[in-house]
């Protein structure tokens, strides 16, 4: 895609952007999206890095329904947090999500200082190894965030994926 | 009223015997009460049943099922829905076995006995 003029490009924290939108964790999957949508959505993201939904160390089911509501602003939603485990999302929605076009944000979230350290541990590990394999360096480039504007505490995983790097030599 | 008309015709050309019965709860069109009175007298083991409309109206439809013996019934379930296309998780349900399924993605039509159970009901 060829950059529009003028450029978009922004940096968030390490993270360097070709526009200013991402999507808030947890309001799109682009990998369901794309079962549902078509592909298009997949290959040309309409994002500028996805997040894709949080990450916990066991399995969550999240919360029993209703999960939306109705209000005078909008509506009001309590998901819950499912997910299917950093274990099984290593190695079963990890390796496609590295194949979107576009970076990554990856979300964790634990119920205690040790969970969050177990879970962020675990993906380091897993992207050191699929991301070793695919790239040689791209270990080097993935970028740790603590963010304490939450009151739980959550921590963020940036992965940088520049794509100019992933064409065959 | 005219699109469900339009459908039953289409059933009516496909040999299926069709006959439209309208209820409301205040009576303002049709019989007053709820569906379930209206098929109550008439359902039998050997019916099939699909239903669509609000999960309490389908819990009862799928208990009066029971009553009667009638195995095979499905419900198209209503549920608020973010983005319709499984991103969000706003619009699951709990079956019986207790793992959560999407409406807009697994559903919108689910069994009778995956979305409510086969616990006793009272004859």
């Amino acid at each position: 895609m060829s950059q529009p003029s003028p450029s978009l490009r922004v940096n968030l924290g390490p993270l360097p952007l070709e526009h200013p939108l991402i999507n808030a964790s947890g309001t799109l999957d682009l990998l369901s999206a794309a079962d549902a949508l078509g592909d298009g959505i997949r290959s040309s993201p309409p994002v500028a890095a996805h997040v894709p939904k949080t990450v916990t160390l066991e399995p969550r089911h999240g919360n029993p329904p209703p999960r939306i509501a109705e209000c005078a602003a909008g509506m009001l939603n309590s998901i819950g947090l499912p997910n299917e485990g950093i274990a099984a999302f290593v190695t079963d929605t990890l390796p496609r999500l590295l194949e979107l076009t576009c970076p990554l944000v990856i979300n964790v979230a634990g119920f205690s200082l040790e969970e969050y350290v177990q879970v962020a541990e675990h993906l380091v590990t897993a992207l050191r190894a699929l991301l070793g394999q695919a790239e040689g360096t791209w270990a080097a480039r993935v970028e740790r965030r603590i963010n304490i504007s939450l009151p739980e505490c959550s921590l963020q995983l940036h992965v940088h994926r520049d794509r100019r790097r992933r064409r065959p030599p | 009223m005219e699109v469900l008309e339009a459908g039953l015709d289409l059933l009516q050309r496909e040999g299926v015997d069709t006959r439209l019965e309208v209820t409301t709860e205040d009576g303002s069109r049709g019989r007053a009460g709820l569906v379930t009175d209206a098929v109550r007298a008439e359902l039998g083991p050997e019916d099939v049943v699909v239903a669509c409309g609000p999960t309490a109206m389908c819990r009862a439809v799928w208990q009066l099922c029971r009553r009667r013996g009638v195995q095979r019934a499905w419900f198209s379930l209503e549920a608020v829905m973010a983005c319709g296309v499984g991103s969000c998780h706003g619009c699951v349900i709990t079956p019986v076995d207790g793992v959560p399924v999407r409406v807009c993605r697994e559903g919108p039509v689910f069994t009778g006995d995956l979305v409510f159970g086969r616990e006793e009901v009272e004859a």
